[in-house]
């Protein structure tokens, strides 16, 4: 439906597009499912090599009434099955897909709860949660600058990985029974990266060094979202949907780290040897601000029942989302690559309730969609830049499959 | 007895798979113009960085050039019995000249016989017409051609330019086809010019026109340094189709030695530097050379070697990208 679903999200997902879609749950419901997204993507024809990203998702949502109010709540979890968690913190000057490299792959756990206190109105709200990563490295002992293979270094690792959590809102209105309009509200949240790194220790019998290095970063962050949309059944089996998101990319912040170093080592007292250059402290690094720009997404989707019979529905969905990229043209020294996106999607759902008494009820949806990454050159302004211009281009494809049960 | 179901459900949440290595990053888009590194142990035969030393010969001022085969034809002055002449040694990878620390018995061959005459720098051009041989002497810049590079033993044609006001005497220089043409470039007074070469004349070309007097296409203060030097030009053409030239250069600040980078889109105006060095080894680098090279770039440089006898000078090399760890050194070739 290409994600046009804030007025119409009608499984688990909604804890997603819309927490307040969650109060139609009417039962115990159950959902499991897996998507694989892959990402083909180059830079002057050379593949980036960014790993796809895929991983289970299920859901659990119960239902019933508080008084008169009918209520539900919900929990979803994303659970990756190749990393629990990803970062990588890069020069500003290295080109690197932004929005794609190593973004996703994180746990993700969201609970909500929602009301519905009028007929035509429905309230819901939740917490979602993502795990960030702090981390230290100590190494003392004694480095062989002669003879590498006979240093005797010892170290200790401590790394955490802890949640962060950020806010979802959304209300949906029914003004009458073919039309719903609805608001969702996202959260920005930012996963940090902290790590710091001691060495310490005798460097050749010679002298003694000291470097301690500490790192700060932001490795993933997703802007806040407001999104509206509407859901119209234009006919008895045919459900048209637009959402418009806007997406406050302005608020993004520089994943290039911000760095902290001292370095401490003596000069021998014979001098250096030949041959051996002691390291300086690096220069600082100046970060460039990414400067993203505000986008409005819009999403429109459609879906035909092709089947419907009192046990057995099988609907058929298509989709497209047209995303203008966030990022500036990066003319300078900085490398943050991405381009403007046309997403296709197709779907189909079968969904067979009371076809055996002692079986729940079954809905199985497939999921494909396409991205077409539009090939843009980028251009440098200073002939001088080591990087130079270059070409991103690429495509994206994402399969997934869900099967919900309703008990 | 539906609910009895979901333990099964639930359970098949544990059918996930295991994880795997990344993938190491792909090497990024790249300028091929550094920052470079220097080369390292299994890099090279003999001792990292060199690629041709020896304290007789004193090996400097390096050019390369590919051959039919693409193997790296490196040319060098060197010290032959107190006299300079021209060598050439060969290696498939850029990297096992014969000439280095480790003697197989064999020399870089002679190209330019040795001669009284002082060479202070030289540079070997292939073209589709062949090859040139350009050599700086205090009083003349002459060139001489060859049909396969391996000797330049033939009449020299001396090349003289007008004087001008920034300039002194010429201390290196650089040498480029661009747009069908031969430029020269000239540095001297710690400032590089540009000149086109028609037949045995060397015009200047002014990058600002307009302007009175003929301007330096790098000027002394560029990027962080005080005075340039040892220009050398190559010209490539960028992803969509821009012609960019690029200069590698020496740049000095307070003594101490730097390679620099500087490019134009196009073929005329004067060079961008780019803010910070590209190499810097804190050894003295002259005469540096980069020459495109299996999907990367190799920097050719002489600079001072100390072998804790003497210090004398060598030609060492650096790589592009420098995060890349290039394949143990190739076996020796010879023609």
């Amino acid at each position: 439906m290409g994600n046009a679903c804030v007025a119409d999200a009608r499984d688990l997902s909604a804890a997603y597009y819309n927490p307040s879609l969650m109060s139609e749950r009417k039962r115990f419901e159950a959902m499991l499912g897996y998507s694989y997204a892959s990402h083909h993507l180059s830079l002057s024809g050379r593949d980036s090599n960014i790993e796809p990203v895929r991983g289970f998702h299920a859901g659990l949502a119960t239902a019933g009434t508080f008084g008169k109010v009918p209520f539900a709540f919900g929990v979803a979890l994303h659970l990756p099955d190749e990393r629990i968690s990803r970062v990588r913190a890069l020069r500003q000057e290295e080109p690197r897909w932004e929005l794609f490299d190593s973004r996703n792959q994180r746990i993700y756990f969201a609970s909500t709860v929602a009301v519905a206190p009028l007929p035509w109105l429905e309230l819901g709200a939740g917490l979602a949660f993502m795990s960030s990563t702090r981390g230290r490295v100590d190494i003392t002992g004694n480095a062989n600058i002669f003879n590498t293979s006979s240093s005797t270094l010892r170290h200790e690792v401590d790394a955490d990985l802890t949640a962060v959590r950020y806010p979802q809102f959304g209300v949906l209105v029914r003004p009458t029974n073919k039309v719903a309009l609805g608001l969702a509200y996202r959260g920005a949240f930012q996963l940090e990266l902290d790590l710091k790194a001691r060495l310490q220790g005798d460097l050749g019998k010679l002298t003694t060094a000291y470097y301690a290095l500490e790192s700060y970063s932001v490795s993933a962050f997703l802007p806040a979202q407001i999104a509206f949309g509407g859901s119209w059944a234009v006919a008895p089996r045919v459900r048209t949907n637009l959402d418009l998101t806007y997406i406050f990319w302005s608020s993004y912040v520089s994943p290039v780290p911000k760095l902290a170093v001292e370095l401490d080592i003596p000069t021998p007292k014979e001098g250096w040897p030949v041959g051996i250059e002691p390291p300086t402290t690096p220069t600082p690094v100046t970060i460039v601000p990414i400067r993203m720009r505000d986008r409005i997404v819009p999403h429109i989707g459609v879906e035909f029942d092709a089947v419907s019979t009192p046990t057995f529905v099988l609907q058929l969905r298509a989709g497209y989302e047209y995303a203008l990229t966030p990022i500036p043209p990066q003319r300078g020294i900085t490398n943050f690559v991405d381009t403007t996106r046309h997403t296709f999607s197709i779907g189909v759902g079968a969904n067979a309730k009371d076809w055996i008494p002692e079986l729940p009820d079954v809905k199985v949806d497939l999921v494909g969609t396409y991205s077409a990454m539009v090939t843009t050159t980028i251009r440098k302004d200073s002939a001088a830049d080591l990087v130079g211009n270059y070409v991103a281009a690429g495509h994206l494809w994402n399969m997934g499959v869900t099967t919900s049960f309703g008990f | 007895m539906r609910l009895k179901l979901l333990p099964v459900l639930l359970l098949a949440c544990a059918c996930s798979t295991l994880g795997s290595e990344s993938e190491p990053r792909p090497l990024p888009p790249s300028s091929g113009a550094g920052p470079f590194r220097k080369l390292a142990a299994d890099e090279v035969p003999g001792v990292a960085p060199y690629v041709l030393n020896s304290p007789e010969a004193k090996y400097r001022s390096p050019s390369a050039a590919l051959d039919t085969q693409g193997r790296v034809s490196l040319y060098a002055i060197a010290t032959i019995e107190g006299q300079d002449a021209v060598v050439r040694s060969l290696a498939s990878d850029g990297r096992s000249f014969y000439g280095t620390s480790i003697d197989i018995g064999r020399k870089p061959a002679v190209v330019l016989a040795p001669s009284a005459r002082r060479l202070l720098s030289a540079e070997v051009v292939k073209s589709a017409a062949g090859w040139s041989l350009y050599t700086l002497t205090e009083d003349a810049l002459e060139v001489r051609t060859s049909q396969d590079g391996k000797g330049f033993d033939g009449p020299a044609m001396r090349l003289f330019w007008s004087p001008t006001s920034w300039m002194g005497g010429v201390e290196s220089f650089g040498v480029a086809e661009m747009g069908g043409e031969v430029r020269v470039y000239l540095a001297g007074n710690c400032q590089i010019g540009e000149t086109r070469r028609v037949g045995e004349e060397l015009v200047w070309i002014d990058p600002v026109s307009g302007t009175p007097e003929i301007e330096p296409v790098l000027p002394a203060k560029s990027g962080e340094f005080d005075c340039v030097i040892d220009p050398q030009v190559t010209v490539t053409e960028t992803v969509d189709g821009q012609a960019l030239s690029k200069m590698f250069y020496i740049g000095k600040t307070n003594g101490v030695h730097g390679v620099g980078f500087a490019g134009r889109f196009g073929s005329d105006g004067a060079f961008v530097p780019n803010p910070l060095p590209v190499f810097r080894s804190k050894a003295l680098e002259r005469e540096p050379f980069v020459l495109s090279f299996d999907a990367g770039a190799l920097l050719y440089l002489d600079l001072d070697r100390n072998d804790n006898k003497e210090i004398y000078r060598s030609i060492a090399a650096g790589t592009a990208p420098a995060d890349r760890t290039l394949p143990v050194y190739a076996p020796y070739v010879v023609d």
